[in-house]
C-alpha cells in the first residue's frame, strides 16, 4: 500500500518495492534507474519494517544523501534496495501513474 | 588571446535539443536580479581536445610556476583577517612565500618574506600587532614598510647598504575585501586585469563582501593535480552523476555559462534554484519540490502551514520566502527586497589562475586552488562568507584535511560538506584516469564545459608567451 497515492500493489518475494512499482504502472521519482546511486528514490516504510532485510553499505551511503526528515516516524529506505518480503505501508510523495511516454523519433 | 574565428553564436541546430535556459528563469521573477545576471554571451570557442599531460606532467608544472604563477594576480589574504597595523598574514604558492601586512597607515603592503641574512621565512604563520619584523634566526629586523631597522653584530657586515637593505616587495591590490598579489612589475593593474568582471560586481550591490564575514574555511589536501581539482567546479553537468540528490531543486541542466572573448581572466556560471532539474523523471510538482527542499534544509517545518507551498505560489517564491523568512531570522539577517537569484541561485565567478566567489547568498562560497609539491598533489580551500548586522564576528576556524579525510565530517559546512566530499571521490578517481587514458587527450563539450576550454586557451597564452 503506497500513501499517498492509496495504491496497492504486488509483488514477488524478494523483488525490489521499486521493480513491483513499475511492474504495476507507476513511475517512481529516480535518476540513476535503480543502481543506489542517486539517493532520489528513498521511501518511508510506515508498517512492515520489521520485514525487512537491513540497508546494504551502498544504500546506506545513498541514504545518507537523501532529505534526513521524513513525514512521518517511520524507517527510510531506497525503493530501488528494498525488497519487499510482505506487506508494507509506504510513504512516498512524486510517485506517478505511468502515462504513454511521446515517442520524439516519429513526430 | 583567442581564434577569432570560432568566436560564433552557438548553432542554431544546438537549440533544438537543449532543455532549457537560465534566462527564462531570471526573467520571470518579480524581484529582478542583478543586471549583470541577465546578460547572456553564448559563445563557442572551439572544439579541440585537451592534452592530458597538462594534469600530470613535471614539464607542465614547471612551465606553469615560470610562465603563470609569476605573472599572474592570486588571492593571498582576507583583508579583514589582518585589520589592525601590524597584522601579518602569510601565502604560500609553488615555493614562493609571501608577507601581507596591514600598515600604520592602513594600507596593506605585502613582502617576500624571507630574511636578507641567510634566507628563512621571517614569518611562519599569520601573526598580530606586531612593531617590526625580526628573523627569528639571527635576529636581523625590517620595519613593517619593509625598510631595514636593525642588524646584529653590525660591525661583521660591513658590506650592507642599509639603505639598499630594505625588504623586496610584492605587488599588491585589494579588491572586495581580498588582498591579491602579482610578482610581476610589468602586470596590468588587478582592475584591468579583472576586465568586466570588476563593472559586474560594481553595478551589483549585493556582491559586496564588506558585509560578509569568513564563517570556515576547509583547507583540503589532495592527491590531483590543481587543475583537475579546479574544473571540477566550473561546470554543472557533472550534477546529475556526482550529485543526483540535488535535482529536485537544482536547474543543473539549464545553467547557463558566460565567456567574454575578449575577457581572457573571467568567466562565470549561473545554475537556477528551486527548480527542478529535466534529469529527475517524473518531473515533480512544485507542491514535492518544496517538500524535498524543507525535508532537507528545514526539516522542523515539515508539515507546518509555513513549509508548504502557498496558494498561488510557484516553487521558486516558496523557497525565495522560506529562505528570506525564515534563514534570514535564524541566521538574524535582514534579506527583505533580496530577490530569489541572490537568495537562491548559485552564480560562480572564476577569475584566472586559481580563484572563484561565488557572490550569492544562495551559495556562499569562495574557492581558492594551489598546486602541491609534484603536479599530482594540490591544496583546495572552501571557505563559506555568511552575511552580518551589527559588529563583525571575527574569522571562523580554519581546518586543514588530509586526502583520506571526509569534507563530510566538517559540521561547519553543513549541507555542503557531503555535497564536497562526492566531488573529492569524484577528482581523486579523475586524476587518476588521466594518466591511464590511452589517447591522452580530454574532450570538452562546447557549452557546458566552455569554461573550461576558456581557462587553457588563456593557460596557453600566458605559457606560449
Amino acid at each position: 500500500m503506497l500513501e499517498p497515492l492509496g495504491v496497492t500493489f504486488a509483488a514477488y518475494s524478494g523483488e525490489t518495492v521499486m521493480h513491483a512499482a513499475e511492474r504495476a504502472g507507476l513511475q517512481w521519482p529516480t535518476v540513476c534507474h535503480g543502481n543506489a546511486q542517486c539517493g532520489t528514490c528513498y521511501v518511508e516504510v510506515l508498517e512492515g519494517a520489521d520485514k525487512l532485510q537491513p540497508p546494504e553499505d551502498r544504500e546506506q551511503r545513498a541514504l545518507r544523501m537523501s532529505p534526513p526528515a521524513v513525514i512521518g516516524d517511520g524507517t527510510m529506505r531506497l525503493a530501488c534496495q528494498l525488497r519487499a518480503y510482505g506487506d508494507l505501508k509506504l510513504h512516498r510523495r512524486h510517485v506517478r501513474k505511468c502515462e504513454p511516454l511521446p515517442n520524439r523519433n516519429q513526430s | 588571446m583567442v581564434d577569432k574565428a570560432l568566436d560564433e553564436p552557438l548553432a542554431r541546430e544546438f537549440e533544438l535539443d537543449r532543455p532549457g535556459r537560465a534566462q527564462d528563469v531570471l526573467r520571470a521573477d518579480k524581484e529582478p536580479p542583478e543586471p549583470t545576471l541577465l546578460d547572456s554571451p553564448e559563445y563557442v570557442l572551439g572544439t579541440e581536445s585537451i592534452d592530458a599531460r597538462r594534469y600530470y606532467s613535471t614539464e607542465w608544472h614547471n612551465l606553469e610556476v615560470s610562465k603563470v604563477w609569476s605573472r599572474t594576480w592570486q588571492f593571498a589574504a582576507w583583508s579583514y583577517d589582518i585589520p589592525h597595523p601590524g597584522d601579518i598574514a602569510v601565502y604560500r604558492n609553488v615555493g614562493q612565500s609571501v608577507l601581507v601586512i596591514r600598515q600604520r597607515d592602513g594600507s596593506v603592503r605585502a613582502f617576500h618574506n624571507s630574511c636578507r641574512h641567510r634566507g628563512r621565512e621571517l614569518c611562519t604563520e599569520a601573526l598580530q600587532s606586531q612593531p617590526e619584523l625580526r628573523c627569528p634566526f639571527h635576529g636581523f629586523t625590517w620595519r613593517l614598510d619593509g625598510a631595514l631597522k636593525w642588524i646584529p653584530s653590525a660591525w661583521d657586515f660591513p658590506q650592507i647598504d642599509s639603505a639598499e637593505f630594505g625588504l623586496p616587495e610584492v605587488r599588491c591590490e585589494q579588491w572586495n575585501g581580498f588582498v591579491f598579489i602579482n610578482f610581476d612589475s610589468q602586470a596590468p593593474s588587478l582592475v584591468s586585469y579583472m576586465g568586466k568582471m570588476f563593472a559586474q560586481f560594481a553595478e551589483s550591490p549585493s556582491w559586496d563582501f564588506s558585509n560578509r564575514y569568513m564563517a570556515v574555511n576547509a583547507v583540503k589536501h589532495m592527491n590531483l593535480n590543481w587543475k583537475t581539482c579546479m574544473e571540477g567546479f566550473i561546470e554543472s553537468f557533472h550534477v546529475t552523476c556526482s550529485h543526483p540528490q540535488l535535482l529536485p531543486m537544482s536547474a543543473d541542466t539549464i545553467t547557463q555559462y558566460d565567456v567574454w572573448p575578449d575577457e581572457p581572466h573571467f568567466n562565470r556560471m549561473i545554475t537556477p534554484i528551486g527548480v527542478a532539474s529535466t534529469n529527475l523523471s517524473p518531473a515533480p510538482t512544485d507542491a514535492e519540490l518544496v517538500e524535498t527542499f524543507v525535508l532537507t534544509y528545514l526539516p522542523e517545518l515539515a508539515g507546518t502551514p509555513e513549509g508548504i507551498q502557498a496558494p498561488g505560489e510557484s516553487a521558486r517564491e516558496a523557497l525565495h520566502r522560506l529562505t528570506r523568512d525564515v534563514l534570514g531570522a535564524r541566521m538574524r539577517v535582514k534579506l527583505e527586497n533580496k530577490p530569489p537569484s541572490w537568495l537562491l541561485d548559485s552564480v560562480e565567478y572564476f577569475l584566472f589562475p586559481n580563484f572563484m566567489i561565488w557572490p550569492t547568498f544562495g551559495a556562499p562560497l569562495v574557492y581558492r586552488f594551489r598546486p602541491g609539491d609534484t603536479p599530482e598533489k594540490c591544496i583546495w580551500e572552501t571557505m563559506v562568507f555568511l552575511p552580518f548586522e551589527g559588529e563583525r564576528p571575527p574569522s571562523g576556524p580554519t581546518i586543514v584535511q588530509t586526502p583520506g579525510e571526509s569534507l563530510a565530517d566538517i559540521p561547519e559546512l553543513g549541507f555542503l560538506g557531503p555535497v564536497l566530499q562526492q566531488d573529492v571521490e569524484n577528482l581523486e578517481s579523475l586524476q587518476r584516469g588521466l594518466r591511464a587514458s590511452l589517447s591522452q587527450k580530454v574532450t570538452l563539450s562546447n557549452y557546458q564545459e566552455v569554461r573550461i576550454r576558456h581557462f587553457h586557451q588563456t593557460l596557453q597564452e600566458y605559457v606560449d608567451h
